[in-house]
């Protein structure tokens, strides 16, 4: 029997040569969300998560009980006074103790549901944790699916001066454009590479790129002070 | 629940992980020197049908004025494109280009690029088409 590849990986929907990302844990929730007047609104919902290292984390919100939905980060538009507006917006993000949902709502008040999920970071410590798994379906594994093969999961930190920026690249050298996923870490807290403004201006923003070779996260500093920003990267063997 | 080191297995049916059931890719031009009316915008987009609720999507973009670059979308990366057109026939006005990936409906998610007219006269874009190439990444229910 011939023997597979490995540049040929990505071409399987699984290889045992490579990770595969493991969700550590899951929260749902939904609450009646009032009418945000400024953008100082913010309404925050915390859940301990019980994990020994922070879980980095995505999620997806909704009006409508999930028959519409929306992802963390990617929000609805509408127009007011002939400009777009988002409006909603939610993040999720994580502490050593806690996942927070941090929820907006421009439109009237009404309930909105959440779903979000936090995966294993590359730096996670060596322990025994309960994994949630009720929602993996009738199949523990499934070959319907393409399971996204961890081709790096790694992190770098720099120091971000003062409303300054700095360009953190982590080389993959894959000769395409891979998914990816990245995460900003400071102040105790992980993002979702993107979402770090909006619930306000934070200390600092970000947004990522892949190109050929490399995975790219610009950050900019919105702080008097200098931060220490640890980039967590998760780069996919698939397109 | 089942009980796991996370550190140390490459894969373990015990634990739920991304399960990547679709995907598709397509394009959004926004076309030359297109014009938008003062204090408006416009909203350049395609829609594409998925076939499930609860799906995580994952959404990339490619810009052809950028090109080699595949930008995670989300509201982070609005606002990084940044074009100059003309307004009452000057040339030199800044706007911006705001990628945006959302469902409009529970089988069908639209991937555009919104642009803003901050100006109170028509703005008419730079002189070559922009090509937007969305990746959509979709992924099972993970509840």
């Amino acid at each position: 029997m011939p023997i597979p590849s490995v540049s040929d990986a990505k071409k399987f929907r699984y290889i045992s040569d490579y990770p595969i990302d493991k969700i550590v844990v899951r929260e749902q929730d939904s609450q009646v969300i009032p009418h945000a007047s400024s953008a100082s609104n913010v309404q925050i919902f915390t859940y301990p998560h019980g994990l020994s290292f922070r879980p980095l984390c995505h999620g997806i919100y909704s009006d409508d009980d999930f028959v519409t939905h929306y992802e963390a980060g990617n929000d609805p538009w509408f127009i007011f006074s002939g400009n777009p507006f988002p409006k909603y917006s939610m993040i999720v993000t994580s502490d050593t103790s806690d996942i927070t949902v941090q929820i907006i709502n421009y439109d009237s008040s009404k309930t909105l549901g959440w779903k979000v999920f936090g995966l294993a970071p590359s730096d996670a410590v060596s322990s025994t944790i309960n994994v949630p798994n009720d929602g993996i379906g009738n199949f523990v594994f499934n070959s319907d699916y393409n399971y996204l093969k961890l081709f790096m999961d790694t992190t770098d930190t720099v120091s971000v001066a003062s409303f300054g920026d700095e360009t953190v690249t982590f080389t993959h050298n894959l000769g395409y454009r891979p998914q990816f996923l990245a995460w900003t870490d400071y102040d105790g807290d992980a993002y979702l590479s993107g979402t770090e403004n909006s619930m306000g201006v934070s200390a600092v923003s970000s947004y990522s790129y892949a190109t050929d070779t490399t995975i790219v996260c610009e950050l900019l500093s919105n702080s008097l002070a200098a931060k220490d920003v640890t980039v967590h990267v998760k780069i996919y063997l698939d397109e | 629940m089942p009980t796991i080191d996370v550190s140390k297995f490459n894969f373990t049916t015990d634990a739920d992980t991304l399960k990547n059931n679709g995907g598709e890719t397509v394009t959004v031009t926004i076309p030359a020197s297109d014009t938008i009316t003062g204090s408006n915008f416009k909203l350049y987009s395609e829609d594409i049908e998925v076939d499930s609720e609860n799906q995580n999507v994952i959404v990339y973009m490619e810009n052809n004025k950028d090109s080699g670059k595949s930008y995670l979308v989300n509201v982070g990366v609005s606002g990084n494109f940044t074009r100059t057109g003309t307004v009452s026939a000057t040339p030199g006005f800044a706007y911006s280009l705001y990628p945006v990936s959302y469902r409009v409906g529970a089988e069908t998610f639209r991937v555009g690029v919104l642009v803003p007219n901050p100006y109170g006269s028509t703005l008419t874009l730079t002189g070559s088409a922009e090509i937007n190439t969305f990746k959509v990444r979709i992924f099972a229910d993970t509840f």
